[in-house]
């Protein structure tokens, strides 16, 4: 299992983006991504040390992370973004008057709309398939240097591995990682240029899985024609 | 079905067709072109039995050089018979869809899905009700809107034929009028018809008569379209969208032009890449590019449907042997398929059965969820929130964003143009239409021009010959009353005369040079000039006695 994992890594472009940007968050990253393996899909196995480990690694990636694109992930309007802002706030001062043209109403849309409509944009766009596997085509973003993270042909195996998480469930302490990585993400800017590097490990982590079952499978089918 | 179970449901139908005819006639603010030629043919058709060009019945409507399903507009004729041309009559018909949709949606889950809990119909019903693509959709006169209903009925009854063998005969022939509804239907009734009885062949194979008969009357009412199939009208909008052809791939292959079989990788990577896109997170719940196909801050769902869409993938999963589970997903995985051989990235319009699929998953995820919090006070509490967030902050992206930022997608500054034409019906103009090829339509639908003016002209550009076959006969060449749509700076010494265009049309050193007087401005949402008037001053020009 550890040598699907290790070749999923190896094989993938993102890996060697991240090494060639980044060494110490590549080698964090490697190490990560055997423990969320291991949390995953190696339930049996998991201790209270794993999930401490697995915090203590994501709360350093996410520093590092954060560090790097924080500031520009939900702060800075760019130039497009502020006339269309601007206009909406004139909109609905227009149309809804008084409920609008008070000090609570405004202070929300001019001081945490934007924020907030970032915050949530930059999570969705993490989620993505397309990211992963197609360098966001077709629809690639403005002023974000898309690039190739897996291979499209790695996507049947993800797709096994998301159905073997379905059929064995997941850990409590799984799901709750799932939800703080995805909501940890939307802090960055999308245009970070490792990439979203929180999903990093879980990604690979689902691809091993899938790529054990699908060996698994066609060894069972090998034995069986025997 | 108990008295209060009726009761909710007509209330949610109520606030179903609230939200999808409450101002119909002013949000969209404007009229896209595609409206006009619907909203026109049809009234065409009541006066005189032939569309704009003269063609009697058509098939296809040609519109512009392409050509639009006809069932739209032939179902529009009795209600614009009724209650005129206008723009809420031509929009009707997609709005009342919208609401049949909500009750096929109860009828599907209650009935045909055969789920005990009636719960589960009730809030499909409500999320199909509120979701923001069925309000968007169901509010533009849209063909789409129209097949996904029909696939819909079809979709019950084929269900049902489960049961029932005779209501696959019924269902053959909805699906088949689905096919005349919009040009996606065309792939995906096939496509669902085929896959659907093949998954449930043993149930069918027992009743062969009722199957063969209905394969055959499928397929017989293709004919027409069948007789079509090398023309213009059938494959001219696909040959333009697709990637499938060679030279697609020689711009866009890059690397795989040196590669074995690369062609056929490329497709393989492109069809990969659109499909998975209409199940991504990031275009079904946040904002796209603002086109006309979506609404500004807002995608097809709202942000906290991913939360029960993954509850009831995840039930889906669980439940996949059940039949009804079956039929779902045998329908939420085809119903991309027309919409990924196309180039156009998330095309919503193709998509509309994906997102009922979605919608009705989204249903059972939220029941999942409920279920799981024991306190009703809690449960009511989480509901009202959230139903005042979604439908506040729909009603702000629609009724003021949308109706600001959209309307010149909707032509709302040429329509008032077009107004000020009727007003001054004694004044020629020329309007420039090189933004809006198409402006001639949006008149003759707003000053309601008889139609043998407009077959007239179209009978002498030969169109009908070719009807079919040529869509490149330039049919925006025409002439409505005292309006003409080229501007021909040579006519600037012709007295009474305004010329009129955005500032691209013309300048003001066009103006200054051609001696012309500013007659009126029209505004944008914004309220700054997006369109002008200018009267010739034919003696100023030194034009002469002219």
């Amino acid at each position: 299992m550890f040598i699907a994992l290790f070749l999923t890594i190896l094989t993938s472009f993102w890996f060697w983006r991240i090494i060639d940007n980044n060494f110490i968050l590549g080698i964090l990253l490697v190490i990560d991504s055997f423990l969320i393996y291991k949390m995953i899909f190696l339930r049996e196995e998991t201790t209270r040390g794993l999930h401490i480990s697995i915090l203590s690694f994501f709360i350093i990636i996410f520093l590092i992370q954060l560090k790097a694109g924080y500031y520009w992930g939900i702060w800075v309007f760019s130039p497009t973004e502020r006339i269309p802002f601007d206009n909406r706030h004139n909109y609905l001062s227009s149309d809804l008057g008084p409920l609008y043209q008070n000090k609570a109403s405004t202070f929300f849309y001019t001081k945490m709309t934007y924020q907030l409509t970032k915050y949530n944009q930059n999570i969705f766009y993490n989620l993505d398939p397309n990211l992963y596997f197609f360098a966001s085509h077709p629809l690639e973003r403005q002023n974000v240097d898309e690039f190739n993270k897996y291979s499209p042909f790695v996507l049947p195996l993800f797709l096994i591995g998301i159905i073997g998480i379905f059929k064995t469930g997941a850990h409590f302490f799984a799901i709750a990682y799932g939800l703080v990585i995805i909501f940890a993400s939307g802090f960055v800017q999308p245009n970070y240029i490792s990439g979203p590097v929180l999903f990093f490990p879980v990604i690979n982590s689902i691809i091993a899985k899938g790529l054990v079952v699908t060996f698994s499978f066609v060894k069972k089918r090998f034995k069986n024609s025997e | 079905m108990s008295k209060k179970i009726v009761f909710i449901l007509i209330l949610i139908l109520s606030i179903g067709g609230f939200l999808r005819f409450f101002n119909l006639e002013k949000i969209p603010l404007g009229l896209n072109t595609d409206e006009a030629s619907l909203g026109y043919n049809a009234y065409s058709i009541l006066l005189t039995g032939m569309d704009e060009y003269g063609k009697a019945f058509p098939i296809y409507f040609r519109s512009f050089g392409n050509f639009q399903s006809p069932l739209y507009t032939y179902l529009s004729v009795p209600i614009i018979s009724i209650f005129g041309l206008s723009v809420l009559t031509t929009r009707a018909l997609s709005a009342l869809s919208g609401v049949i949709i909500i009750l096929l949606s109860f009828l599907i889950v209650y009935k045909g899905f055969k789920i005990k809990a009636i719960e589960i119909s009730l809030t499909s019903a409500f999320v199909i009700a509120i979701s923001p693509w069925a309000i968007f959709f169901s509010r533009i006169a849209l063909e789409a809107n129209l097949g996904l209903m029909l696939i819909l009925l079809a979709f019950f009854l084929v269900i049902s034929s489960l049961e029932k063998p005779r209501m696959l005969v019924i269902s053959s022939l909805v699906l088949a009028l689905s096919t005349y509804a919009y040009h996606a239907e065309r792939i995906l009734a096939i496509l669902f018809f085929c896959s659907f009885l093949s998954l449930f062949i043993k149930s069918f194979i027992k009743n062969k008569k009722i199957l063969v008969f209905s394969l055959l009357l499928f397929f017989s009412l293709q004919i027409p379209q069948f007789l079509l199939f090398n023309t213009s009208a059938f494959n001219k909008r696909f040959n333009e969208v697709n990637y499938l052809k060679e030279e697609v791939f020689l711009n866009e292959g890059g690397e795989l032009k040196n590669i074995f079989l690369g062609k056929y990788i490329f497709i393989a990577e492109r069809f990969t890449s659109r499909y998975i896109s209409y199940f991504s997170p990031k275009n079904l719940f946040i904002d796209l590019n603002v086109n006309l196909s979506a609404m500004p801050n807002m995608s097809m769902f709202y942000s906290w449907m991913v939360i029960p869409l993954v509850a009831g993938l995840i039930k889906l999963f669980v439940v996949r042997s059940k039949t009804w589970a079956k039929t779902l997903l045998l329908l939420m995985f085809l119903s991309p398929i027309p919409a990924a051989i196309t180039r156009e990235p998330f095309y919503t319009f193709r998509t509309l059965p994906l997102f009922w699929c979605i919608s009705i998953t989204i249903a059972i995820g939220i029941l999942e969820i409920l279920r799981k919090i024991s306190s009703l006070y809690l449960k009511m509490t989480i509901i009202t929130i959230i139903l005042i967030v979604s439908l506040g902050s729909f009603y702000i992206s629609y009724f003021i964003f949308f109706k600001y930022e959209q309307n010149k997608g909707y032509n709302y500054q040429y329509i008032q143009l077009i107004k000020k034409t009727e007003q001054l019906r004694n004044v020629n103009f020329m309007v420039d239409s090189a933004r809006v090829p198409s402006l001639y339509i949006l008149a003759a639908f707003y000053n309601k021009i008889n139609p043998n003016l407009i077959q007239e002209q179209s009978r002498s550009r030969q169109i009908l010959k070719e009807y079919y076959t040529n869509s490149k006969i330039n049919d925006n060449d025409v002439e409505v009353e005292n309006v003409s749509f080229h501007l021909d700076w040579g006519s600037t010494c012709r007295t009474n005369l305004i010329i009129a265009g955005d500032f691209l049309a013309i300048s003001d050193d066009q103006a200054k040079d051609h001696h012309l007087s500013l007659a009126f401005e029209i505004n944008d949402s914004n309220g700054q000039a997006y369109l002008k008037g200018y009267s010739t001053n034919p003696f100023d020009k030194g034009c002469g006695n002219k």
